[in-house]
Order: structure tokens, then sequence, then C-alpha cells
């Protein structure tokens, strides 16, 4: 594992002279599980970002003749219970989900973070409450948010976005303020606060750089878990309004036709298990680096200190 | 020690405190106005006669500044009384406390064969890393976490009930109903579980009073099982009560996939009949018991294992 | 070897025979290169070295207990004339805590904080001697009052997290000597402890010896213990001895330099320039050396006698007898003596 691992520089390097050999050269000196996690994902968003071009039929189109048709040559996938392509419904269906999973991922690792890092350098009271408050927050189901407001304030991209958030960021900041303490004890942060470097710059110069593996590793983990809770509130008729497709809803409007069409309901939830099955192999791959990068540093802090 | 019950206690209230004013203040935020919503599920006439409306905002003491509505909801919440249901008409705490054992049943039933697969699982990739085993595990680990619980639901449907008619589909009557639902919500808690006891194990077993226990003649094994699997099992107990806690209300797909009135269910149906009084009290609920159990759970650690907060703790 | 023969005449049957043992990581960096040392009955054995000279590695490869990262992989340890490297994992298991037994570093987080005392002392009672569980928990009691635990039945149900670091130990201890081994190896077993409270755990350590017929091997980098305690050293560098022989002749008029540096270090007296003794360098980075003596890059007598450069830059010494049981390690090992008593 350790000799795949190349030099980080080194990749860096490769990714400025070309973008998608850089691309590539990073992507091939990571863990398989990264690797094939990648495929996975790349295949989802692509799916996603040139469906509409992609797709051999309208997804919206109805032709009520040709209802709950099995898997045939000019419909791969078979059609639904309107007569409607599953195939060009699936690749367009992705679309909601992805777009409510990464921008709550971004809100939630930015908000989380910061929180973190600003817990673990305050310490003392500060850190000792909010990290007691992450620990209360984390157990909470973030589907109970999610209904309560969608209840309240009916389903919109907003509620859905604040419901997944509000909770969402205790793991980044739990997570933030582990690393945040280990890096403040090692030496050169210590060095940095002798030298009278200001709080703010060592926060950003040294701690943030360091975090971002190990929270990249998180963001995947929980990019796919988000997947899955955009799904199953889509599943509820809590997502998006129909006729617009979404594999949640799709689902949803496959139940009644389950025994007679089995493959509109394993189709979108094989699509959401193919992409979230992706993000996870993705983050427990940089999470395997990160462990091993971090092992690593120990030691040799360890072996720099019996000198 | 009690400095820091007192603290965990402290933060508990004040955290019920900010999610008993969100229960409260955020259907206001809205713009429906409950008495029009109540008169409506009442008459159900859309030519509401507006002294209809105001008489009843009086009534129900909606014409009183913000604060003194707060307390006079909080009073009765505490006691009890989150009002009576637009849909039902029954009180919600009656309500919730049907929904609440239907729940917890589902939630033990789902964790405890979770439990059962992932310690004796955990502990066997724990033992040789990087072994067969181990692989294995990971790769099972990740499997579960990528399932959608609500695919997995109506497939095991097809299979168990529409092909090979073994059980029942929906509903809540015999304990063969909870077999369905219980397989469907297990799937993630059992890879988290799996995973936490793995970690655990790795930790343990790496332990100085493993090696100690060796060095007085006791095999791998039997210094695993006398010394480790106590040690091993706190982190893992500690995850099953927030398990516990998550999946109270944590399982509404699942719930209104196979019909088991619970507590998921009712918020469901509350979202779907508009029903104010039952989100605002399953929402407290949930949440409440959520933060509750959780302390509880951190308070019984620091009183039973005081030797982890001793010198030579973590 | 040619020293092989001398040892044979002078011990009859050592009870401890280590031959060229070597233990690597895996990844093939070696940690204990070609360890030879001998015990003999009742006799107290010190090892001792600076940290990371390999000392404590020694401990765990003695008894087997090695992590799963460092591997035997060379070399014999007889006791009592039975290989322990080709022992299987049921041999081991019979051998650890009835035979050999072992104290550590810090007692308290060798116990197992979920356990009670008299658990954890009773194990090898129940496990080697074949007591039922009352049987040993009764026994229990009489050998926390023989190591000096005052209550010893209140103690008995005690939790590590109840006890002092010095009770640690001696509950550490009684569970070691519980199924009456004939090697106890101890590793740094007062490191950990109070000044105080280490002299009553060296005091006890010697009565043990006497009431069992025990041979220690004491692993320690305090020199101070060292002669008070124990009737041979072996000095530890970098995976090698460097000398070893009888602890009065050693203490007086060392015969390596090392060791001569490492005494006068301990002794905290000022040397000719006012300054208080240090060895310049550290010895962390010696393993990685090849060719020459391990301790050359460090050594002082090196330095004063630039004719010796060429030999031990190039020549790695052998272990050379300089005395009855007493080899050193060194080119110069006149020169060293020359320089007459450590103190």
């Amino acid at each position: 594992m350790d000799i795949e691992m190349a030099d980080p520089r080194l990749t860096l390097d490769e990714r400025r002279r070309s973008p998608l050999a850089g691309t590539y050269a990073f992507v091939s000196s990571r863990h398989w599980t990264f690797k094939a996690g990648s495929v996975l994902l790349a295949m989802v968003l692509v799916m996603v970002c040139f469906a509409q071009w992609v797709a051999p039929y309208d997804p919206a189109a109805q032709d009520l003749i040709n209802r709950l048709r099995p898997p045939s040559a000019e419909h791969w996938l078979g059609t639904d219970h309107l007569g409607r392509d599953v195939l060009s419904r699936l690749l367009v269906g992705g679309q909601f989900a992805v777009t409510i999973s990464a921008i709550t991922v971004i809100i939630t690792l930015v908000v989380g973070t910061l929180i973190g890092v600003v817990a673990g350098r305050a310490g003392g009271v500060l850190d000792e409450v909010a990290m007691r408050v992450v620990d209360l927050l984390i157990s909470i189901p973030d589907v109970v948010i999610a209904i309560f407001l969608i209840g309240v304030f009916g389903p919109n991209y907003a509620t859905l976005i604040l419901s997944l958030t509000l909770i969402g960021w205790t793991p980044y900041a739990r997570l933030a303020r582990g690393l945040t303490k280990e890096i403040n004890a090692r030496e050169y942060i210590r060095a940095a606060e002798v030298l009278g470097m200001k709080r703010s710059f060592v926060i950003l110069r040294h701690i943030v750089p360091n975090t971002i593996h190990p929270v990249a590793a998180v963001s995947f983990l929980r990019f796919g878990h988000k997947l899955i809770t955009v799904g199953g509130l889509s599943y509820l008729g809590l997502g998006v309004r129909p006729p617009n497709p979404d594999w949640g809803l799709m689902m949803a409007e496959a139940q009644p036709y389950l025994e007679r069409a089995p493959i509109l309901m394993i189709a979108p939830g094989a699509v959401i298990f193919l992409a979230a099955l992706g993000v996870t192999w993705i983050g427990h791959g940089l999470e395997i680096e990160s462990r091993g990068a971090r092992s690593r540093a120990t030691t040799n802090a360890e072996e720099a200190g019996n000198g | 020690m009690w400095k820091i019950i007192l603290q965990r206690v402290a933060i508990l209230v004040m955290m019920l405190f900010i999610v008993s004013v969100a229960a409260f203040c955020v259907p206001l935020l809205s713009d429906g106005d409950p008495a029009r919503t109540i008169l409506l599920s009442r008459v159900s006439d859309l030519d509401l006669a507006p002294e209809a409306v105001e008489a009843l905002r009086r009534e129900l003491g909606l014409d009183r500044p913000l604060p003194v509505q707060y307390l006079s909801w909080l009073g009765s919440a505490l006691q009890g009384d989150f009002g009576y249901s637009f849909a039902s008409r029954q009180p919600v705490a009656a309500e919730i406390t049907r929904a609440l054992g239907v729940s917890i049943t589902l939630a033990l039933s789902a964790l405890g064969v979770a439990l059962l697969v992932a310690l004796p699982l955990g502990t066997a990739a724990a033992m040789r890393p990087g072994g067969k085993v181990d692989g294995f595990t990971t790769l099972l680990i990740q499997t579960l976490v990528a399932t959608p619980e609500y695919w997995f639901a109506p497939v095991s449907v097809l299979v168990f009930v529409l092909w090979l008619g073994i059980l029942p589909s929906a509903g809540w009557q015999s304990w063969e109903s909870l077999i369905l639902p219980a397989m469907a919500l297990m799937l993630r808690p059992m890879a988290y579980f799996t995973q936490v006891t793995r970690a655990a194990m790795r930790e343990v077993i790496a332990a100085p009073y493993i090696t100690a226990a060796r060095a007085r003649g006791l095999s791998m094994n039997e210094a695993v099982v006398h010394h480790g699997l106590r040690n091993g099992s706190l982190p893992v107990v500690t995850f099953f009560a927030l398990w516990f806690a998550g999946l109270l209300g944590g399982s509404v797909v699942i719930e209104v996939i196979f019909a088991v009135p619970g507590m998921g269910r009712l918020l469901y149906e509350a979202v779907v009949n508009n029903d104010v009084p039952v989100l605002q009290g399953g929402f407290v609920a949930l949440v409440g018991l959520s933060i509750l159990i959780n302390t509880i759970t951190d308070v019984l650690y620091v009183l039973f294992n005081p030797a982890m907060r001793g010198s030579h703790g973590h | 070897m040619a020293d092989h023969d001398m040892t044979r005449e002078n011990v009859s049957v050592p009870l401890l025979e280590v031959r060229d043992l070597r233990v690597s990581l895996e990844s093939g960096k070696t940690l204990i290169d070609g360890l030879d040392l001998t015990i003999g009955r009742r006799e107290v054995v010190a090892l001792v070295g600076e940290s990371g000279s390999g000392k404590s590695v020694t401990a765990l490869a003695l008894s087997r207990l090695l992590p799963d990262a460092l591997r035997i992989t060379s070399g014999s340890i007889c006791f009592e004339g039975q290989d322990i490297v080709a022992k299987s994992d049921s041999e081991l298991n019979r051998m650890r805590g009835a035979d050999i037994s072992m104290l550590f570093q810090q007692p308290q987080v060798m116990l197992d904080p979920t356990s009670r005392v008299q658990a954890q002392v009773a194990e090898p009672l129940r496990k080697h001697r074949g007591l039922g569980r009352r049987q040993a928990f009764a026994r229990v009691v009489d050998l926390l009052r023989s190591v000096g635990i005052p209550d010893p039945a209140v103690r008995a149900r005690a939790f590590s997290y109840q006890l002092s670091g010095g009770m640690a130990q001696r509950v550490m201890i009684a569970a070691a000597m519980a199924a009456g081994p004939k090697l106890l190896i101890a590793d740094e077993p007062t490191t950990a402890l109070d000044v105080t409270v280490q002299a009553q755990i060296l005091r006890l350590l010697k009565e043990e010896r006497e009431r069992h017929d025990l041979s220690i091997l004491l692993i320690t980098h305090d020199l101070s213990i060292v002669s008070a305690f124990a009737d041979r050293v072996a000095v530890m560098y970098a995976g090698r001895i460097l000398e070893e022989g009888p602890t009065r002749e050693i203490m007086r008029r060392p015969a390596h330099p090392y060791t001569r540096a490492l005494i006068r270090c301990s002794l905290l007296v000022p040397e000719s320039d006012g300054k208080l003794m240090s060895i310049p360098g550290s010895g962390s980075q010696a393993l990685a050396i090849k060719e020459g003596c391990r301790f050359a890059p460090r050594c002082t007598l090196m330095r004063e006698h630039p004719g010796l450069r060429i030999a031990c830059c190039s020549r790695e010494p052998g272990l050379e007898p300089v005395g009855q049981r007493w080899k050193s390690r060194c080119h110069a090992t006149a020169e060293v003596l020359h320089e007459g008593d450590v103190a």
C-alpha cells in the first residue's frame, strides 16, 4: 500500500501538466478502493451531467398503450406505469438527489470544519461545551429534522438543505477538532506560536491544510449517506414533485407494480446503491491513506523524540 | 466526576430548551394560521367566517404575546400534554406513546440481531487484520452502508412475500410482520456495529494488559475472552444506545413501506395531513429522547467506568 | 566462537542460554543483532542500555511475546536445555507464567481495568496449577500478603485504578510468582515508580529470589540499582551486547568505553572540565552502522587515540574474554582498563 502511494508533490506537478493525465496519475496512484469508487462515481456523474443529451427518450413522454413493458431493444429497461422510458428517467433522475447531497456536503464541510478547528484551538470550556453539543446532535436522525421542517414549510430545496445541514456538520466538527488537537501538539505549531504568529495565520497556514485529507475522506462517506437520505425523502413524496423524474420517486411509483414489473423498483435502487458504494469506496480509500500518513507522521515524531 | 455529570445535565437542559423553542416557534414561521387550519379540519368549508377564526384564535390564546404562548405550551408539554391531533382528534401524547412502543420493539429487534452478527464478525476481523475474514468484513460493511433500506425492503417483499409467500407483506399483527422491517432496518447499524467492534477489538488486542495476561500463560484467545471482550464491548454498548435513540425516529421510510404504526409513520402522516400538534409533539419526543438517551449513556459511562477516567485513561 | 567453550566450563547447566538471537522488523530492519546471554540458576543478571538499544524487545523475545511486526529471524533461546524459539504456541502457553514470568514498566496499564485483582493473580494458579476458582482465590490472598500488600483480602477485590503504582507492581509480582517460575524477566519494573517505592519493590524482588530460588533478568537503564542488585551485568547498545561480566568488577573498572561512559554519567560527578559527563550523539542511528564498531561515532576513547580509528571504523570487534566470565567488545580493552577505576 505504501509503495503505491505517490509523493503528493509529484501528483500535483503532474496535474499541472495536463488536467486529464494529471487526474489519471492522481487516481491510479491511490488505494484500489479509491480507484474502483472513482470509476463508479465518474459513471454516475457523467450520467447525471449529460443525461439530457444521452437519454434516448423524453423522460416525461407518456405512452399509455405501452405501459409496464419489459426490457426490449427500444426500451432497454422497459417502460413504467405511464409508458415512460425507464432508462431515460433513470439517467435524468439523479440530478435532484446529487445536487442536494453535494450542496449539503459542501456547506456542512465548511461549517463543521471551522467549528471544529476553532473549538480545538480554543480549548477550555468552549471546546468542552461545543463537543458535548456535537455528541448530543450527532445521534439525532436527520430524517426527523427533515420531516418536521418539510411538514411545516413544505418540500423545497431550501428546507431540504437546511434540514440536512442542521445536524450534518457534526461529524466534521468532531473530526476537525480531533485533528486540530493532534496537530496543535506537534512541534512546528508550537514553534510558530513561540515565533509570535497570529492565531488565524496558524490556523490557515498549518492546521487547515493538514485536515484536508481526512476531512475529504469523511465528505465522500457523508455524500453517500446524504444521497440515500434524500432518496428516502423522495420515496416518501417529500422531495421533488412529479412528473420530474427522481430515483426515490421512481421507486415509490414502482411500488404498486412490484410483482408485475420488478425492474421499475430494482433499477433506480441499484443506481442509488452503486453511486453510494462508489463514494463509500473513495472515502474508504482516502481514509486508509490518511491513517497511513498519520501513523507515519507519529512514527517520525517518535524517532525524532528518541534522539 | 460529579462536575462532569452536572455539566452533562446542564447541557442537556439547555439543548432541550432549544429543541422546545424550535418545536414551538418553527410552525409560527410558516404562513399557515393554526386557527384557520383547525377550523378547516373541523368544518372542511373554504368560506370560513372571519369572526369564527378570530374567536378560535382567542379561545386558543393565539392573541397573547409569543413568550406567554410559549410558556403555556411548554407548561402543558412538560405535563405530557401536546394538544390534540388535527387529524384524529386524539390526544397527541396518547398517539405518541402508542407509536413509541411499536418503534421501540422494532428498533430493539433490528439492533439486537445486528449486534449478534456484528460482535463475532468484528472480533474475527480484528483477530487477523488484513486476512480473509477482515477483507470480507470490510467489503460487507461498505456494501451494507451503501444499500438504501427502501431498496432492500421492496426487494425482500418481492422475494419473501410475493415469490416465496412465507412472510406477511405489511401491517403489525404478529411477530412475523416484524421480520422484514427489522431486516431492512438492521443493515446499516450492523455495518457500523461491525466497524466499531473491529476497531475496539483491534485496540484491545494491542493493549498492554493483554500482553501481561499472555505472559501469565493465557493463550491469545483466552486473553481476549477474559480481558478483551469486556473492554472492547464498552464502545459498542455506547454505540448501541446511540443507534437505538436514532432508530426510534429514523425508520420513517421502512415504517411507511411496511405500514408499521410507529413513530416514523406517525410523523409521516402528520406531514401529509398538515397535523402541526402531532409534528410538534413527535419532534420534541424523538429529538428529546435522542439527546436524553445520549446523556444517560454518557453519564452511565462515567459512573460505571471510573477506570477510564483514572491516571492511565485513553 | 572461542568464548563458547569457556562459558560451558564455568557454568554447568545455565538456566537460560541465548545464542546469536536476531530480531527484525517485518520491513527488514534489525533490532537485536546476534545477542548472546547466559543466566545461571539463582543468578540476577542486569541488562542495561539507553532507550532504543533493544532491551525491551529482548524481554519480549525471550518469552516469545513480540508484536506481530517483529520476528525472531535466527538464533536460539535455550531454557533448561529446550529451545524456546522452536516451541509451539501451546507449549509456550504452558511455559509462560509457569517457568518464565514477566514484570513490566507501567504496572497499572498492565492490569485489565475491568477485571478484579484476584481474577488476574489467580490466572497462573488456575492455568498451571490446576486450582479451582475458590482455591485459587484463597491462595491469591496469601500471595498478596507475601508481597507486602496490606488488607490483602480487600485488595484482592480491587480494580487496577484503585491501586497506586507501587501497589499495582506488587500485584504484578504476586501474579508473576503465583505458579513458582524459575526465571523472572523484569522490564524496567521500577522506572515508573517513586524513588522510595522503587527501593521497596527491589527489596521485595530480592526476597522473592531468596524464597523461591529464582533467577532474574533485570532490564533497566538505571545503573544505580544495578550494583546493589545484580550478580552480573550485560551492557546493550544498538541491539548488541558490548560488555558482559560480574557486577562488582564492571562497576568498578569497566572494560568497554561505553560502559565507562554510562557509569560516569550515572555517578553525576563533574569531569575534569567541571561539567557533568554526557555521551555525545545518540544511539538511535547506530543500528544502521554496517562496518566497524557501532559505538565508534560516539566513542571518546577512539578520539583520544587516533591510531585506533582505522580498526574501529572498519572492523567490528568480537566479544572477547577480559577475565573470569567477563567479556568485552572493544579493540582497545587494554587501554580502557588502563584508565583505572571509574570513580
